[in-house]
């Protein structure tokens, strides 16, 4: 499952990143690497807000549908968003 | 000695920097705040080591392999200068990611000292951190800071003299470039040794819920546009105009005039000179120092404002935005800069790794009003808009309109397709400290008036002397006659179908391609002979030039045509000569023709009556149509082409 496709609240653990190899480095270097625990906390203006490690990022819609996840899971960190069902279609 | 800080964007390195040798750079709590590495001499109240140390602050970066130009700045520097000691500067509230940059700057054979910042985040966290473990697993000395509070500085400078020039035994493992996904595992487990996680929910929280009304889809844009009206309506209109109506009318109008006056005529000094001073000198600069309070205001409220965390998330706003004109939320970053200044900004753009989205965002930045632009704005709105508020917020909008339809333009015109990607990072919001606004609006107001001495002085000079004089240095019996006047009667001609009259508009908007404030100074040295009222009066000497029609035009044409020279030679570095010249003609192009459009179609609708100049307007308007419906064709055409080259390619 894509990052693009999750619902706001759940987290995963990243099994591939598909993109160039310039964007790849750059989402490795912030810590978006396969292993790794990524959550999807909201969607805001169009772009997909992400915790990684510690931190925050936007990422666009490019960027979320080329970080692919293994096991999704209701956020266990994200008390108030729980796992909410969001429509596939929204942008 | 020299001593480099390196870390990712946002850990503070540049509060760590002005801290360490008392500048005053900007330090935004994004990425691109920084481009270029700065360098100054460490204060004296750090140490006296025998030797001159120098701090160098490099750019930010999550990694020293190169991703963005000014990445490989970090890294370039490092290798080819070796400064004698890296001082690493770790984020204290991204611990683990940091570490990440450190095992790369221990591969380099550079003595590292880790400065643990934001200690006192780590406190409020609960999270506890191992020091010496990390100490042990890293083999380099880390001492703890607070940089915005300068603690630890002492401490972190004498272990970096300390260690500046002895070799560091390495305990951590050599990865190189390639091996990313082992360096991510290593340090994991460093963190996982020496990290211990507090609670740190209801913070990141609130963050959130702040995010999900300011970055809303639908009205995150119309909160950007509440907040910037309000920035600058309480700068120009509110609070900074109302100091600036008193400097303009009592200090620079009656008060320093008419003490300067007694002062030379009890010198009994030459006439000639007295007139210079007086009418030269004095008035010119007067009527641009007068908008010094509207500056600092704009630039304590806009620090305020960044410090907060605010722009990052205007940022994420207008990135769909831009997305449909071919540009992204990181093109915003260049223009927020420019608002400043738009050397930085055009210079910010650095950060775009997209060759074209990053020419067409040098092209746009300028547009963006800069604060040697305000006191224009400023002028025009006190004189011929009293009381209304609406005039100086209304610019930076039709700044904003004008880049969103000059970037659909530009991508009409050129040939080019946006590969770059979105990705930025959200800091925290915080409570903006006033300490930081406040050194910042000094920083401006001492350039400001850095600039008022030196560049607007000669340049004021000079104005005075070039309308006083013909080109046969004969005094003029007309200022028409005089040097200023003939070059102003020639862009009278060009300034015509935009309802202008008289030369002094022309003769003021080329100097103000020195620099812009001098359009204001230039009018009032032009406008001040035989008339004893201030320049910035309603209804003064300018209402004999303009009404408000062609006001607010004039105003659009010294916006929005190219910036000072300065500006342009910032356009030239990162543009190249050949879309230098693009870029250029766009700009004046643009300019021209709001300016034209504005003054035409607003006198007919608002007097009912044409200004000068209509029929010219008229047919510069229908020739400039078809060169663009030609060349968007044309381009149209090839870009067809080169889609249909890459199918059959495939």
């Amino acid at each position: 499952m894509r990052l693009s496709e999750i619902a706001v609240g759940c987290e995963g653990i990243i099994k591939h990143v598909a993109g160039t190899e310039k964007v790849c480095r750059f989402l490795y270097s912030i810590g978006c690497y396969p292993g790794e625990r990524i959550t999807l906390v909201s969607v805001l203006a169009g772009n997909y807000i992400v915790r990684i490690k510690d931190s925050r990022f936007a990422v666009d819609r490019k960027i979320a549908q080329i970080i692919e996840l293994g096991e999704v899971t209701p956020g266990a960190d994200e008390p108030d968003l729980g796992c909410r069902h969001r429509q596939a279609s929204r942008v | 000695m020299r001593i480099a800080l390196a870390g990712n964007p946002n850990c503070g390195k540049t509060t760590l920097y002005n801290a360490l040798t008392g500048k005053t750079e900007s330090a935004g709590n994004w990425s691109g705040v920084t481009v270029e590495k700065k360098a100054a001499k460490l204060k004296r109240k750090y140490g006296a080591f025998g030797t001159e140390i120098i701090i160098v602050d490099l750019p930010g970066a999550y990694s020293i392999t190169p991703y963005t130009a000014e990445e490989a700045i970090t890294r370039d520097f490092i290798l080819e200068h070796r400064p004698d000691v890296i001082i690493n500067i770790v984020d204290g509230a991204n611990l683990e990611r940091s570490l990440f940059m450190t095992t790369q700057l221990l591969e380099l054979g550079i003595p590292v000292v880790i400065a643990l910042n934001k200690s006192d985040i780590i406190q409020e966290r609960n999270d506890r951190v191992d020091i010496k473990r990390l100490q042990a697993e890293l083999g380099c000395p880390i001492i703890s800071i607070v940089a915005t509070e300068a603690q630890g500085l002492r401490e972190l400078i004498a272990a970096a003299v300390k260690a500046a020039g002895k070799p560091q035994r390495r305990v951590t493992p050599v990865f190189g470039d390639e091996a990313v996904l082992e360096r991510h595992k290593f340090v994991e487990q460093i963190a996982a040794r020496a990290i211990v996680k507090g609670d740190n929910l209801r913070r990141v929280w609130l963050s959130d819920s702040i995010d999900r009304i300011i970055a809303n889809q639908w009205i995150g844009l119309p909160v950007f546009f509440l907040v910037m009206w309000a920035v600058y309506a309480f700068s120009i209109e509110g609070l900074g105009g109302f100091l600036s109506d008193y400097f303009n009318e009592t200090l620079f109008g009656e008060v320093i005039p008419s003490a300067a006056d007694n002062l030379l005529s009890s010198l009994e000094i030459h006439p000639f000179l007295r007139d210079l001073i007086l009418e030269g000198v004095i008035a010119g600069i007067g009527a641009v120092i007068g908008f010094l309070p509207l500056i600092m205001v704009l630039f304590f409220c806009l620090a305020l404002l960044e410090d907060s965390g605010y722009m990052a998330r205007v940022a994420l706003v207008m990135d769909r935005h831009f997305k449909r004109i071919g540009l992204s939320g990181k093109s915003i970053i260049p223009m927020i800069v420019g608002s400043g200044c738009a050397i930085p900004g055009v210079m910010a753009t650095r950060t775009i790794e997209d060759a074209g989205e990053r020419r067409v965002t040098a092209i746009l930045t300028p547009y963006v009003p800069c604060g040697a632009k305000l006191p224009i704005i400023a002028l025009f709105a006190t004189v011929f808009f009293p009381g209304a508020s609406w005039v100086a917020p209304s610019m930076y909008i039709l700044a904003i309109c004008v880049i969103i339809v000059g970037g659909l333009l530009l991508k009409k015109l050129f040939l080019w397709e946006n590969t770059s990607v979105f990705i930025l990072e959200l800091p925290e919001y915080k409570r903006p400290s006033l300490k930081y606004a406040s050194s910042q609006m000094l920083r401006h107001s001492k350039a400001f008036i850095h600039k008022a001495a030196t560049i607007i002085l000669v340049m004021n000079t000079l104005v005075w002397l070039m309308q006083e004089y013909t080109w046969l240095l004969q005094p003029a019996a007309d200022q028409s006659q005089s040097m200023l006047g003939t070059i102003g009667s020639v862009l009278e001609l060009v300034l015509k179908p935009l309802g202008l009259r008289g030369w002094q508009p022309g003769a003021a908007a080329i100097t103000g391609f020195v620099a812009k404030e001098n359009v204001v100074s230039s009018l009032a040295i032009l406008l001040s002979e035989g008339s004893e009222a201030v320049l910035s009066t309603p209804g003064g000497p300018l209402a004999g030039l303009f009404n408000p029609v062609t006001a607010y035009a004039f105003l659009i044409f010294n916006l929005f045509t190219p910036p000072c020279f300065a500006a342009i030679g910032a356009m030239r570095g990162e543009l190249g000569a050949e879309w230098l010249w693009k870029g250029l003609l766009f700009q004046i192009g643009v300019g021209y023709t709001l300016a034209m459009l504005v003054s035409q179609i607003g006198s007919l609708v608002i007097y009912q009556a044409p200004a000068p100049g209509l029929p010219a307007a008229v047919g510069i308007s229908a020739a400039l149509g078809v060169f663009l419906f030609i060349k968007i064709k044309d381009t149209a055409a090839k870009r067809q082409a080169l889609n249909l080259a890459a199918e059959t390619r495939s």
